[in-house]
């Protein structure tokens, strides 16, 4: 089944809204500090890359069931999720030093603002083009 | 990259979705190839030359201006 662009720009519209929301989930002011053992790094990577090899292994799906239009702006957008997400939790980063009432970001709220990056690339690349 | 698309499409008295249909893309992708938004990958540029029985490079024009001869 091919996934056509018209109805991507429509099922879009959901993750964008629940990113918003996620954005707003409220976070931990007095988080507890916790050193990070060599456990939770080890259990963190091993984690991350099971997740990320299946990742690679569901975007191969993706590609076939997606034209190359789609894809190219999918992953552009993707790699704008990805710089977004970087720089805000640096930029949030310094927001929390100056303002110590901020709330430091959540997963919740990282995830949010990676899928609202992400839709907006979208909408930016469907509206602009994918060319330099 | 400049391509004469809309102009090749416009003499076989061809719609966008009609293109689509034929390259099996959606007529968004030929929009998107006709206003330069999107250059096409490898496979499509290939299948669209073949479609019009042209090569590629009379449809697509990337403004290189070497030597043809070399």
């Amino acid at each position: 089944m091919q996934i056509s662009a018209s109805l991507l720009d429509k099922f879009l519209l959901l993750p964008l809204a629940a990113s918003l929301m996620m954005m707003a989930d409220k976070g931990k002011v007095d988080a507890a500090l916790t050193s990070g053992s060599a456990t939770q790094v080890m259990l963190l990577a091993a984690a991350t890359l099971v997740v990320a090899i299946l990742a690679v292994l569901g975007t191969k799906i993706d590609r076939r069931c997606t034209e190359d239009y789609i894809y190219q702006i999918l992953s552009n957008a993707a790699l704008i999720a990805v710089v977004t997400a970087v720089m805000m939790n640096m930029a949030w980063g310094i927001v929390t030093v100056v303002d110590i009432s901020m709330p430091r970001l959540t997963g919740q709220m990282m995830t949010g603002i990676v899928g609202f990056s992400w839709c907006t690339a979208y909408y930016w690349y469907r509206w602009r083009g994918v060319q330099p | 990259m400049k391509n004469k698309l809309k102009v090749l499409r416009a003499m076989n008295d061809w719609s966008q979705a009609e293109l689509g249909q034929q390259l099996d893309v959606s007529r968004q992708a030929i929009n998107a190839i006709e206003t330069g938004k999107y250059d096409p990958s490898l496979p499509l540029a290939f299948k669209i030359a073949r479609l019009f029985g042209m090569p590629i490079e009379e449809i697509f024009d990337d403004g290189f201006e070497g030597d043809k001869n070399a």
